[in-house]
């Protein structure tokens, strides 16, 4: 009952935009769409003019909405363009949105073999307490992260550094004695930076997953700290010692997070410390979350 | 089967509420082809459904956007998404023999025909099934697929290519 004659399948052609656009909308990878639009010159306007990348990019990494507008540094300022008609001004701008979220997208979901590795040389570890913990309150968020903050802080141990392996596994790092941390701070220093990046030639080094494995002392002991010579005072509550005796260290292998939970963790990481990167400039390096796991061994808490 | 519910007297006695479940519609293709179907089945449609609550039937709904050969494709859907007894397992499994039988021109039909007709489902389906044809092929293949003839220059396809080389990496042969 086939009454068209070598029926038409060019269905960008035969069918309808909305029609289209749905159907395109089920493409969800940035290199389909690219290629997409190489397919013949129709198909190159559709996907330009519907904003196929930018819409792809969006849905992947909805806080990109807040962005307006996109300049490729290479190609000079938006100005430039300005003599330009209405229509090819519009034209050139989709062109351009879709060259830079096309390559953003890319750069963000890009396969996983390719994927560098962020990880340091060597990492040490440091224990200790705020040198007034009213300053520094239950907040980190303030502090500077990237630097070592040493003025806020009295640190009461320094492990020795441990070699990185230079692999996106979990890497399991024991302190050669037991540790006695009073404060409950850790610090991870990242030693030494290994992975150059490929887009601005600058080293990145960075962890996503840490595990501290010790044993509490508390409710047995506490420490209190006297302000403001920052001198501690050991508190023993002798009711609570069988309690603290019997807690014993904790051995298993952390549990693997969702594989999901991990993926959209790490896409999320990625995307918020690329903003950062943007935000601040080529010339302040930003961590690129990647998955280097540690795993310490060996600290008290108290 | 006819239209018009009459008796041998030529008066109109069809029962209410028998009507509802049993009586049938006439679907009229763009080609004059006439599909007998039941209400509950062709109430899957949501265009359908909204013409017969308008009434604006009478019996036959002409959809001159269909053809024949779309059209008896999508009454096979719908009568089986209406059947009473088919679990959502049936019907799944019988999406998928449905649609992985079809040529990509089938597909666009019923496509087409899915979207006009207002069948979520069908629509859905089909839709995704084009593009798994397209997903991670080579242009050349897409082309093929869908009979397209590249009107570029092999210098603007060089360019494009060039620009964005990684797009062109990891990609399916096209040997089948």
């Amino acid at each position: 009952m086939d009454h068209k004659v070598e029926t038409q399948v060019d269905f960008l052609q035969c069918l309808e935009t909305d029609v289209c656009l749905y159907i395109m909308s089920f493409l969800d990878d940035t290199g389909d769409v690219v290629r997409a639009s190489v397919v013949s010159r129709s198909w190159h306007r559709f996907v330009i003019a519907n904003g196929l990348a930018k819409r792809l990019c969006l849905k992947a990494f909805p806080q990109l909405y807040n962005i307006t507008d996109v300049v490729i540094a290479s190609e000079g300022t938006v100005n430039s363009i300005e003599e330009k008609t209405n229509n090819a001004m519009e034209w050139e701008i989709l062109e351009r949105d879709h060259k830079v979220y096309a390559a953003l997208l890319q750069a963000l979901t890009r396969s996983k073999p390719g994927k560098p590795i962020y990880s340091a040389k060597f990492v040490r570890f440091r224990m200790g307490h705020p040198k007034s913990p009213r300053e520094i309150g239950s907040d980190l968020h303030h502090l500077p992260l990237q630097r070592p903050a040493d003025d806020k802080f009295v640190w009461t141990y320094t492990s020795p550094e441990f070699p990185m392996v230079q692999e996106n596994r979990l890497q399991p790092f024991e302190l050669p004695k037991p540790v006695l941390c009073v404060g409950g701070y850790l610090q991870i220093e990242l030693l030494g930076r290994v992975q150059r990046q490929e887009m601005d030639g600058l080293f990145y080094i960075c962890v996503c997953y840490v595990r501290v494995l010790g044993r509490p002392l508390f409710p047995a002991f506490e420490m209190d700290m006297v302000e403001p010579d920052g001198k501690l005072l050991l508190k023993y509550y002798p009711e609570n010692l069988t309690s603290a005796l019997q807690s014993s260290s904790s051995t298993e292998v952390p549990r693997l997070r969702h594989l999901e939970a991990e993926m959209l963790a790490e896409r999320l990481g990625l995307l918020e410390d690329l903003l950062r990167g943007i935000q601040q400039g080529p010339n302040n390096p930003f961590i690129w979350d990647e998955d280097d796991d540690d795993e310490i061994n060996g600290g008290l808490v108290l | 089967m006819a239209p018009k519910n009459k008796n041998p007297n030529g008066e109109n006695v069809v029962p209410e509420v028998q009507q509802k479940k049993t009586q049938a519609l006439i679907l009229k293709s763009s080609d004059g082809e006439e599909f007998s179907i039941s209400k509950s089945a062709a109430g899957l449609s949501v265009a359908i459904k909204n013409m017969m609550e308008d009434d604006c039937a009478g019996g036959v709904i002409p959809l001159p956007l269909v053809d024949g050969g779309t059209l008896a494709r999508v009454i096979t859907y719908l009568n089986k998404h209406a059947e009473d007894g088919a679990s959502d397992e049936d019907k799944r499994k019988f999406d998928e023999e449905f649609l992985s039988g079809m040529e990509v021109d089938v597909l666009c039909d019923v496509a087409l025909a899915g979207n006009y007709l207002d069948i979520r489902g069908l629509f859905h389906d089909v839709c995704q099934r084009i593009v798994n044809g397209m997903k991670n092929k080579s242009v050349e293949w897409v082309r093929k697929t869908f009979r397209i003839e590249s009107d570029f220059t092999a210098e603007e396809e060089e360019q494009i290519k060039k620009e964005y080389a990684w797009a062109w990496e990891g990609v399916d042969s096209d040997a089948d």
